[in-house]
């Protein structure tokens, strides 16, 4: 996290230097996407990232409860989901100065299902990376957002 | 919830090539050999305050793993 905190307190423009950087020389949207966003919210900001985190929710609400399972639909339909927790095995020493960006899954199901209400989510990590050919899971719920 | 760990055979494909910065690091990180027999998991998720559930679901999935003779044993100290 130290990197991060280090990141947050450059001056906005040197970010926005950094975030032309990777989207046109690096050719990396996705990447430059989260880290533009990358900066301390205002408070009108921050609302609108709450009304918009608040309907992201409602939206995974409903796909949830109007998912079919054998007939059933609500609270009969959808019990649990099963997914991969995080894309690495315990990681070296000093490991998450990098892997912390790829816990994406970790961000969602905070943001939109199991917020402030401890542990449903428990993890480890997947196996057969051979087959894997995914995208690596960090980045499309810190797009959304 | 663990599952299995890590085997040496486990090894990215060498025509694989990371599409972004994070996957890249990411997989500078695994290496296969050295973190062989690391254990590995499943994450179940449930909606808000439907622990209950979560948790038998959990028994479910043990159960299968280990009717499949798939059970996961913990690592030696």
């Amino acid at each position: 996290m130290t990197p991060a905190f280090r990141a947050l307190r450059l001056p906005r423009f040197i970010m926005k230097i950094y975030v032309w950087y990777l989207r046109y020389v690096r050719r990396d949207p996705i990447y430059a996407g989260l880290v533009d966003n990358f900066y301390e919210k205002s408070v009108p900001e921050y609302y609108a990232l709450i009304a918009k985190r608040e309907d992201y929710r409602a939206r995974w609400f409903r796909i949830w409860r109007d998912t079919e399972v054998e007939g059933g639909l609500g609270d009969k339909g959808v019990d649990f989901v099963l997914t991969v927790p995080n894309a690495l095995p315990a990681v070296p020493h000093r490991g998450m100065r990098h892997g912390w960006k790829a816990c994406g899954y970790t961000f969602l199901f905070n943001l939109v299902s199991n917020r402030g209400n401890g542990c449903t989510a428990l993890f480890m990590t997947l196996d057969a990376l051979a087959r894997l050919q995914c995208r690596g899971d960090a980045d499309w719920p810190c797009q959304e957002y | 919830m663990p599952i299995g760990h890590v085997r040496s055979t486990d090894v990215v494909s060498g025509s694989f090539r990371p599409r972004n910065a994070i996957e890249r690091e990411n997989y500078r990180m695994y290496d296969a050999s050295a973190m062989e027999g690391l254990p590995v998991g499943v994450q179940v998720i449930g909606k808000r305050l439907d622990e209950e559930r979560v948790l038998e679901g959990m028994k479910l999935i043990e159960k299968l793993m280990k009717g499949a003779g798939l059970a996961y044993t913990g690592i030696p100290i």
